[in-house]
């Protein structure tokens, strides 16, 4: 049961981290492509992954607090 | 931009560097603090506010096919619709020529104008006739008033001082500055300044004269039958 529960908040860290990667690679794209499609796309497509790998992260943070009886 | 390439990068080895350690210690949690939340919000903001910038140029609205013709517009020697007057003279940034009259000066303006920047991206891809393109609603009179408002010059114009309450009718909103007759001419956006047009007799027929006159002195020529 403790190895699953490491193993879910690794996994939720990992998502998490895939997430922010792929946002940082989406919104850094939108500075070389200027094409207003692709912007108009891009730009909440990227916002949308950093904020949920933000979210992830502080769900995995409260997760590991819960679990040690801090929150 | 190059804040948000810089902060791009060092998130990007900050979360290499938390996602690769096995450690717990103080100094780490602090790291992933800063790689999983702090950096992203600032590189998201850096960018996005980079991003907003680079709308707001003539260059970016003239990227879409459809406003050819008015970007075009701004740069014809006329003076009679009002976007060449303003842009040429200089009257608004040359920069921001479109941002500066059809953004809203109100508070959510900028972010209306981004929703409506997403309709226009959804409208191109749905629809297949792009020959004409029109105005959500009326153009306002506060982004005239927003600089003209507070114009000794704009106050003092003649036809602006005939009628008493004439002002407060123009605040209102109740007569327009575009659509009453007075400055009805925005862009030229048919295409009548296209490449072709100065072998066009209409365009030839147009008075055209370098020493332009103020944006509030413009009168409006019926005649050109436009």
């Amino acid at each position: 049961m403790k190895t699953a529960t490491k193993n879910d908040k690794a996994t939720a860290l990992r998502v998490a981290a895939w997430c922010l990667v792929w946002g940082y690679a989406v919104l850094l794209g939108t500075l070389m492509i200027r094409h207003p499609v692709a912007l108009t796309v891009m730009i909440p497509l990227g916002g949308a992954l950093i904020a949920l790998g933000i979210l992830l992260w502080l769900r995995a943070v409260v997760a590991e607090a819960r679990t040690k009886d801090m929150v | 931009m190059w804040i948000s390439i810089v902060l791009a990068v060092v998130g990007l080895i900050l979360l290499i560097a938390v996602m690769g350690s096995q450690r717990a210690a103080r100094g780490w949690r602090t790291l992933a603090f800063v790689a999983f939340c702090a950096l992203p919000v600032v590189f998201a903001a850096t960018t996005i506010q980079a991003n907003l910038n680079q709308m707001k140029r003539v260059q970016f609205c003239g990227s879409c096919h459809v406003m050819e013709n008015h970007v075009a517009s701004l740069t014809y020697d006329d003076d009679e619709p009002l976007a060449s007057v303003h842009y040429r003279n200089n009257y608004v940034e040359q920069d921001h020529a479109c941002y500066s009259c059809h953004v809203s000066y109100a508070m959510f303006g900028p972010v209306k104008a981004k929703m409506n920047g997403m309709r226009h991206v959804w409208a191109y891809v749905t629809k297949k006739d792009h020959s004409k393109i029109e105005l959500y609603e009326p153009y306002s009179n506060d982004n005239c008033l927003h600089c003209h408002g507070s114009s000794q010059r704009f106050r003092e114009v003649e036809d602006h001082m005939e009628e008493d309450n004439f002002l407060a009718r123009v605040e209102s909103g109740e007569l327009s500055c575009l659509s009453s007759g007075c400055h009805d001419e925005g862009h030229y956006w048919d295409g009548k300044y296209d490449s072709g047009a100065s072998d066009d007799e209409s365009w030839d027929e147009t008075p055209s004269d370098s020493s332009a006159a103020p944006a509030e002195s413009t009168e409006v020529n019926d005649e050109d039958g436009d």
